[in-house]
C-alpha cells in the first residue's frame, strides 16, 4: 500500500531523509569545485563533520532542496548563521524540515 | 573629524572604537585607514569581538557574526581564484544563495548591489565586472607607449553605475534607518596598487565595522587579483560613527575594548 503525505509518498520522504547528508556533501563538493574525496577526507579528519561558511550553507540549501524534490523546505528562521555552518547542522536542518513536512501532511 | 591610521584591521577597529567611546559614543566624520588590509588579524581582538557577539546572539540580541557581516560585502567562500572562470563562478554561486534570500527574507545586501545593481532601465547591472574590465583595459599598454593607466576614472557617483560601485539606489532606498548604510566604494589606482575607499552614511562600530573592514578588504583583494595587481590601502569614512552604547551599554563596550586590547581603559 502506498501511503501519501500530501503530494509526497511515505517512500519518497523516507528516501529523502536517508539521503540528506549525501546531498549536503555532494552540494558542498560542487560549490567548492572540489573532488568528493577531498570533502570526505576533510569530514573524516574532523571526526565526522566539517565547518562550512554560512554563505556556502545558503547555496547548499538551494541545491539540496532541488535534489530532494520535496518543495521549498528551508524557512526564514533557518537562515541563522549557526544553522548553516557544518555538514551536520545542515543535515539536521533538513531532517527537521522533512519531519515536520510528514507531520503536517 | 577623527582619523585613525593603522596597519591592520584589528588595530584600526580597536583604536576607532576606543576613540569613539572617549568622544561619548558618537562622532561625525570618522576616517579609518588600514594600510595592510590583507595582514593577519589580531587573534585577541577578533576573539573578544566574536565572543561578545556570540553571547548576545545567545540571548537573542539581533546582531550578526563578523563573518556574516563580511559576507554581505564579499562572500569569500564563493571565490576560488585558482579555479577556472573564478569570477563567473562567484556570480553563479551568489545567485544561488540570493535565490534563497529573495524567497525567504529581505534580499537586500551589499554584494547583490555590486553584482546586480537595480539600474534605471530595470536590468541588473554587474558593477564588479565593469570595474574589473575597466581596470584591465586601463592597464593595457597604450599605442606609442604614451601615457599610462588613469588613476581615478572609477569615480562617478551621481550618474549611472560604472565608475565607482554604487550601493544607494536613488528612489528605491527610502528607509531612512535601514539598508544601505554604505553608499559607495571607490578605487584609486596607484601604479600596481589598487586602493579602496568606502563611504558609510552611518556605521555601527560594535556590530558592523569590523565585519565591514573584513568584507571590504576581501572585495579589494578580489578586484586586485582579477586585474593582476595588489591591494593597497582600505579607507573607510563613516560620516556618522556610533559605538552603540545605547544598544549594548557603555560598561559592556568598555569591557569589549578591555578584552580586545588586554588593557584597562
Amino acid at each position: 500500500m502506498v501511503v501519501w503525505y500530501g503530494n509526497h509518498t511515505h517512500f519518497a520522504i523516507v528516501v529523502a531523509k536517508a539521503n540528506i547528508r549525501e546531498h549536503v556533501i555532494e552540494s558542498l563538493s560542487w560549490i567548492r569545485g572540489a573532488d568528493r574525496k577531498e570533502i570526505d577526507a576533510e569530514i573524516k579528519s574532523g571526526g565526522g563533520d566539517t565547518a562550512i561558511d554560512s554563505k556556502e550553507g545558503e547555496a547548499v540549501c538551494v541545491l539540496v532542496e532541488d535534489a530532494l524534490e520535496l518543495g521549498e523546505l528551508v524557512q526564514a528562521s533557518d537562515l541563522q548563521p549557526e544553522q548553516l555552518t557544518s555538514v551536520a547542522s545542515l543535515t539536521g536542518l533538513f531532517q527537521r524540515r522533512i519531519d515536520s513536512l510528514a507531520k503536517e501532511e | 573629524m577623527h582619523v585613525i591610521n593603522q596597519s591592520q584591521i584589528s588595530s584600526a577597529w580597536l583604536e576607532a572604537l576606543t576613540l569613539l567611546l572617549q568622544e561619548g559614543g558618537k562622532a561625525t566624520h570618522m576616517v579609518v585607514a588600514i594600510g595592510s588590509p590583507s595582514a593577519s588579524e589580531d587573534e585577541r581582538v577578533r576573539t573578544a569581538l566574536d565572543t561578545f557577539i556570540k553571547e548576545r546572539r545567545e540571548s537573542k540580541t539581533p546582531i550578526w557574526p563578523v563573518s556574516t557581516v563580511a559576507n554581505t560585502i564579499f562572500p569569500a567562500a564563493f571565490y576560488r581564484p585558482d579555479s577556472p572562470s573564478a569570477r563567473a563562478r562567484l556570480y553563479e554561486l551568489h545567485a544561488k544563495a540570493q535565490a534563497l534570500h529573495k524567497r525567504l527574507r529581505n534580499p537586500d545586501n551589499y554584494f547583490d548591489r555590486l553584482v546586480a545593481y537595480p539600474s534605471v532601465e530595470g536590468d541588473p547591472f554587474n558593477q564588479l565586472e565593469y570595474i574589473v574590465d575597466r581596470l584591465i583595459n586601463q592597464r593595457k599598454p597604450r599605442k606609442g607607449g604614451r601615457g599610462g593607466a588613469l588613476t581615478s576614472p572609477y569615480e562617478v557617483g551621481l550618474n549611472i553605475p560604472g565608475g565607482d560601485l554604487r550601493i544607494q539606489a536613488p528612489g528605491r532606498d527610502r528607509n531612512t534607518m535601514g539598508f544601505p548604510c554604505m553608499s559607495h566604494v571607490s578605487f584609486t589606482l596607484d601604479g600596481d596598487l589598487l586602493n579602496l575607499s568606502a563611504l558609510y552614511r552611518n556605521q555601527h562600530f560594535v556590530s558592523r565595522a569590523y565585519g565591514n573592514y573584513v568584507g571590504l578588504s576581501r572585495l579589494g583583494k578580489f578586484i586586485a587579483r582579477e586585474v593582476g595587481i595588489q591591494l593597497g590601502e582600505v579607507v573607510c569614512l563613516a560620516t556618522h560613527a556610533d559605538a552603540e552604547i545605547d544598544t549594548f551599554g557603555k560598561g559592556n563596550v568598555e569591557t569589549l575594548i578591555r578584552d580586545a586590547s588586554g588593557k584597562a581603559i
